[in-house]
């Protein structure tokens, strides 16, 4: 028997609850099983210094101490109700917003929710193994404090699941552990999901991009009609930043390290960046390439009926639906998608609705270049004559208008056989994974010690210094 | 009641009446204030609620927590010598007439 109230957090009066009682007794310790196989590798006795979440409040959800991951409290929050909420776009505009599910969008809804979910057990897959390389004591608390957290956003949606969804519900739930990122007979839902994440730069870079895309989709969840969804959504989106932060700032210090060693040394070539055990900026620039094109891919194709329906039925709304300043029904409305035509990318006015996907796309894209902006600035001061640069939203997509055309990150349609010649600049290869690989050779974890190819981050955790003890190994 | 000036970046101000204790970044929101997003909902992790506080009442501030520095340092617009994140900033009655001024674009 679980007690409620001590070890699961929550607001949503988990203690007098007795079918939602029943279905996590159940799924809890599956659950707890999935994070003994599939949680950071080799962890689970080590006192790590977590924030966890107890309230929905800003003075009291983000509580530090040590903490046992297996034991961590993955908690059940969804924002404060708004009992005048509205439904706020689609064919439904006005209507109160709903508290259960509607039964003709019960089967689109759980389909969105599982969906959801599904991503946030896989990234802890992804990255189970890079607590043995880790670059410091304070990178790998932060690398737990991601997975305890997606760990959490699973629950949330498991939440829904099991509250909403019945016996559907609760089947689904269960997939949501059966399933494994990678695997080539149960793999994740989506692609990016079943990407490795075979090194730090790459985990860097998926929190950034990724886990930026996963921003998105929680706006747009929650502005869904569906309250339980957008007040679950609503919370979630309070710890993807850190995340994104953890991302941003990870690549931050990498490009940070690059630059000093370059302006040290006098020197430019990549091999020789190299030589000083350090990632090349044209290492990093592909990565980008990858990751960036990749996640992409996750917002779906340009002209979608799906995503028609979801906003039609008021189900998923756009970014920041209620600040725009529109008739939130697009019934005649466009918006611009691009295609390939020739050897030409032309743009195609085509009915806004069905471009929702192309519109989220645009609107992280936006997003996106301001962080890659920000890593600009750090080259900029060491005075190094090398710009990062996003590609063409087109390059290396495998969904959409542009999947199975070749286009280079300029935004060029090439050949295939173009494409190979270029893929070795464009895209990261087999040498620079290894390379990458060779400078995560076993884990730096003594306080305050940094690996020599990531800077030291300017401040620690919840005000500590960077010597802090963030994980006591026991 | 304290009042805070918010001041937006094409230079349009709204005075705002704020409860002692409650943040910039609270009233803000509370009063539809534009400008400031607070994508965290207020715990000092996003930088989304980044504003440049005028310099007459800036010396008046406490001085920001390492926390505050760290996220700053991923603001969208560059961040200033008068920085904060204004849901670090809770309003006092010494602070009356405070005036923030809000970058062109928070993210």
């Amino acid at each position: 028997m679980i007690d409620y109230v001590d070890k699961i957090p929550n607001n949503v009066d988990l203690g007098r609850d007795r079918v939602l009682q029943r279905a996590l007794e159940h799924w809890q310790p599956a659950y707890l099983n999935w994070w003994y196989d599939m949680g950071p590798n080799e962890s689970h006795a080590y006192d790590v210094y977590l924030r966890t979440a107890i309230t929905v409040e800003p003075d009291g959800w983000a509580q530090f101490g040590y903490v046992k991951m297996p034991e961590y409290r993955w908690g059940v929050f969804l924002q404060p109700r708004d009992a005048e909420r509205k439904v706020n776009f689609g064919a439904h505009k006005g209507q109160p917003a709903w508290q259960e599910v509607p039964g003709e969008y019960r089967s689109t809804l759980r389909r969105i929710i599982v969906t959801q979910g599904d991503t946030e057990p896989a990234s802890v897959e992804q990255q189970r193994m890079l607590g043995l390389c880790c670059p410091s004591m304070y990178d790998l608390r932060n690398i737990f404090q991601v997975n305890v957290e997606e760990g959490r956003h699973l629950w949330a949606m498991v939440y829904l699941l099991h509250r909403y969804f019945g016996r559907d519900g609760r089947e689904e739930a269960e997939a949501l552990l059966d399933r494994r990122s990678g695997d080539a007979d149960n793999p994740r839902i989506l692609g990016a999901f079943n990407e490795p994440t075979p090194d730090w730069l790459a985990f860097f870079m998926f929190t950034f991009f990724t886990d930026r895309d996963g921003k998105y989709q929680l706006c747009a969840l929650a502005e869904s009609g569906f309250d339980p969804l957008a007040r679950t959504c609503r919370f979630m989106l309070t710890e993807e930043a850190h995340h994104m932060f953890v991302g941003e700032t990870g690549v931050s210090r990498i490009v940070q390290r690059t630059c000093e060693v370059m302006k040290e040394n006098k020197i430019d070539d990549p091999a020789d960046v190299r030589a000083m055990g350090v990632i090349d900026l044209q290492t990093l620039q592909r990565y980008l390439n990858f990751h960036f094109s990749v996640t992409i891919d996750l917002f779906g194709s340009d002209a979608s009926s799906n995503a028609a329906n979801y906003f039609t039925n008021g189900l998923k709304g756009r970014f920041e639906e209620t600040k725009l300043n529109d008739d939130h029904l697009l019934a005649e409305a466009d918006y611009p998608v691009w295609e390939v035509s020739g050897d030409k990318i032309v743009e195609k006015r085509v009915p806004a609705l069905t471009a929702l996907n192309e519109r989220l796309r645009d609107d992280y894209i936006r997003e996106v270049e301001g962080g890659v902006g920000r890593w600009n600035r750090i080259i900029e001061k060491a005075g190094i004559p090398f710009r990062f640069k996003l590609p063409h939203k087109g390059f290396h997509r495998a969904i959409g208008n542009f999947a199975g055309h070749f286009i280079s990150p300029e935004g060029v349609v090439v050949s295939e056989e173009q494409w190979k010649q270029h893929a070795r600049e464009w895209m990261p290869s087999a040498a620079d994974y290894a390379y990458v690989q060779s400078l995560m050779v076993g884990r730096v974890v003594e306080p305050g010690k940094f690996a020599n190819w990531i800077a030291p981050p300017t401040r620690g955790i919840n005000n500590q210094p960077l010597n802090f003890e963030y994980v006591r190994f026991n | 009641m304290p009042k805070v000036i918010y001041v937006s970046a094409n230079g349009a101000a709204r005075e705002v009446e704020v409860p002692v204790g409650m943040t910039v970044m609270a009233a803000a929101l509370k009063s539809g204030v534009d400008g400031i997003l607070a994508e965290c909902g207020g715990v000092c992790m996003c930088s989304t609620c980044h504003v440049y506080v005028d310099e007459k009442f800036f010396g008046k501030l406490p001085p920001a927590k390492d926390t505050e520095e760290a996220v700053l340092d991923i603001a969208a617009e560059e961040r200033q010598p008068t920085s904060r994140l204004s849901c670090q900033i809770k309003v006092t009655e010494d602070l009356d007439g405070l005036i923030v001024r809000l970058p062109e674009k928070q993210r």
